[in-house]
């Protein structure tokens, strides 16, 4: 069954995808990856499920300040200095000690001297979150959408605790790495979508990224969201007869000139998302592809479909 | 309306910024065949390119040096910045032999910190702008990477220099004389008591040993690079660099670059133009259609969706003029027909 909505390609059950409690929102720069977690975060909300919207260093709020959007919505922004910081200050146990301590160049010093702890008491923070629990003994947060960081190979984020856990081995550090990278590669618990446009470079950085994500094994992967995605007005058949139409109409009158040139440069754009989409679907193999739509209307989301 | 000449007038090096998507490495290859036009050496660096501009410029992964373009009939010449392998590439040259080299590549810090930090790779790639920039081309046409916050590439170096600056880092990464005996802290007394039994509990393993290897190792690599990289970034402020800002007409680059040209006025730094890539042509046509056929049902539908777009597209043109650039040039959507140097040919005449 196909909903107008849905662009569903594979069977796979779109329903999993979605039930984890923590929602990776990954992808470079530039595709739409905020709107899009907004969009998933907004839909998770609606469905009264309490939700977290996690920013990682936007230009946003004032870091690690927890804020309500709306009913069951709220948002943090998190810096990963402030993290790395409340980390320290926790494995301390006194944040006089800390201030007596650390609050020095030489604390940014310490901090930056073992590279990627930042990252890693950034994901700490959101591993945090997802055992805080209300009074009833329920979870503080049903989701937790994260709207990963674009830098570098993007894979860093997800794979950080995996690595801290394997060179430290031992002590706190160690012990709360392999938490975090057990939670963050339980299928049961969390998943990684990963949002992309129909054009060659986001869909190759796409394709790399699911690869690599794979092999690592750090996460399980989700949905592949396809944003901003054209109309598709020519079919095969359709392609063919405009071309034939260019040959054989004489061009006497310039507004059909002018349209027919139009509808060729359409159709142009068409094969080129066509093309990049048959190399996306290769690399997303059983993954389900989604078309994520800019719903105006409070009610209707990109992900309504899958009720 | 502005030409591209304009922007290149007095210009040595022209840095284009933008966010992914808006066409920068086609107006990189455009401003650099321009520059030609006018009698200028001109190189163009391009970061990254997607494979069709590969084949605009007639390069492969291979030209990370710079090679004389033969696409075009004018002087012009292209490099590849690798900025994923400039740190190997470094390390290679500055290793008295490939074992050694290897050993740098096995350190899980070295990867990380070249592959992931945020800031490291756009921090090499400035030193080997400045290298470039001591050579003898009259005009350098800089294609940042397609980044969501393209300021980015200019704020980026500084995260990795404010750290290397800092006394700590001279002090932490000396060699310690016991297993982690003076774990570099030869600071104030109290301070060295306290920090020790911490660093030695919260990082055990193999962990704190391989991260003092990876910044023993750093210093000798950063200092001389820091120098250069500081240069560069000194260059970029001076009168005869300046920064081109490229969108297109849609909300999200629109958006970005707007943030951008702030970005730029904040740091001061000199923006020699706007450019306004991809812009449709505003007329419509509504032309009696030969037959109510499937097809010219289609065409009449793809009319239909360009109305919409230019809707759209005349309504952000007028926001241009509140970024308050002085120089802004359109330039035109172009044909499907039109192979990639055909293209730039085109444009070079905006």
């Amino acid at each position: 069954m196909i909903s107008h909505k849905l662009l569903w390609v594979f069977g796979a059950n779109v329903h999993q995808m979605f039930q984890q409690q923590l929602q990776f929102v990954c992808g470079k720069g530039g595709v739409g990856k905020s709107t899009v977690s907004l969009s998933l975060a907004n839909y998770f909300a609606h469905q009264r499920l309490r939700t977290l919207l996690v920013e990682v260093n936007s230009l946003s709020g004032t870091p690690n300040v927890i804020r309500e959007l709306q009913k069951n919505l709220w948002t943090v922004n998190l810096s990963p200095d402030a993290c790395a910081r409340e980390y320290l200050v926790l494995k301390l146990h006194s944040e006089r000690l800390y201030k007596l301590v650390f609050d020095n160049p030489v604390a940014d010093a310490c901090i930056r001297f073992i590279p990627g702890l930042d990252q890693l008491t950034m994901m700490g923070k959101i591993w945090f979150h997802s055992t805080e629990k209300r009074v009833n003994g329920k979870p503080q947060y049903d989701r937790i959408v994260i709207d990963c960081p674009a830098t570098g190979h993007g894979l860093a984020f997800l794979e950080v605790a995996q690595i801290f856990y394997d060179a430290a081995k031992h002590g706190p550090i160690a012990h709360d790495a392999q938490l975090m990278a057990q939670t963050i590669a339980d299928p049961e618990k969390s998943r990684v979508h990963i949002v992309t446009l129909l054009e060659e470079l986001p869909v190759h950085e796409t394709s790399e990224f699911i690869k690599c994500l794979c092999l690592s094994q750090a996460a399980m992967p989700g949905a592949v969201v396809i944003n901003r995605l054209g109309t598709r007005i020519f079919n095969e058949t359709l392609a063919v007869e405009l071309s034939n139409t260019m040959i054989d109409t004489p061009s006497v009158d310039p507004d059909l000139a002018a349209a027919l040139e139009i509808a060729q440069d359409q159709l142009f754009f068409e094969k080129q998302q066509t093309e990049q989409l048959q190399i996306l679907r290769l690399a997303a193999d059983e993954l389900p592809l989604f078309k994520f739509l800019h719903e105006r209307k409070a009610d209707e989301y990109p992900f309504a479909a899958l009720n | 309306m502005s030409t591209l000449s304009q922007l290149l007038t007095d210009k040595r090096l022209v840095v284009v910024t933008g966010t992914g998507g808006v066409g920068k490495t086609t107006l990189s290859a455009t401003l650099a065949v321009k520059g030609a036009q006018l009698g200028k050496k001109t190189l163009v660096v391009t970061i990254d390119p997607a494979q069709r501009l590969k084949d605009l410029l007639g390069l492969t992964e291979a030209d990370t040096q710079p090679k004389r373009v033969t696409t075009f009939s004018e002087p012009v010449y292209a490099m590849i910045l690798d900025m994923g392998r400039a740190w190997d590439d470094l390390i290679l040259r500055m290793s008295a032999d490939k074992k050694q080299a290897q050993a740098i590549f096995d350190n899980r810090f070295y990867r990380y910190f070249t592959r992931d930090v945020v800031g490291s790779q756009e921090f090499i790639a400035c030193d080997i702008l400045y290298e470039l920039a001591s050579l003898d081309y009259d005009l350098i046409i800089l294609d940042t990477p397609p980044a969501q916050h393209a300021i980015d590439f200019l704020d980026a170096p500084n995260r990795i220099l404010s750290f290397i600056d800092q006394k700590a880092f001279h002090v932490l990464s000396k060699p310690p004389k016991s297993r982690l005996a003076q774990f570099g802290l030869r600071l104030v007394g109290r301070w060295t008591g306290l920090m020790q039994p911490f660093a030695e509990k919260l990082v055990g393993g193999t962990l704190l040993r391989e991260c003092i290897e990876f910044w023993q190792l750093s210093q000798v690599l950063f200092t001389p690079i820091v120098e250069r990289t500081k240069a560069f970034q000194q260059m970029l402020q001076e009168s005869h660099s300046a920064f081109v800002v490229v969108t297109t007409p849609h909300a999200h680059a629109m958006a970005e670059a707007s943030v951008l040209i702030e970005q730029l006025r904040k740091r001061q730094l000199r923006l020699s133009g706007l450019v306004l890539n991809n812009v449709l042509s505003a007329r419509i046509p509504k032309p009696p259609y030969p037959a109510e056929t499937a097809l010219w049902d289609a065409v009449l539908q793809a009319v239909q969706v360009r109305e919409q777009a230019v809707a759209v597209q005349t309504q952000l043109v007028k926001k241009i003029d509140a970024f308050g650039v002085e120089s802004v040039v359109h330039l035109p959507h172009l044909g499907a027909q039109l192979s990639p140097v055909e293209g730039v040919g085109v444009l070079c005449g905006y």
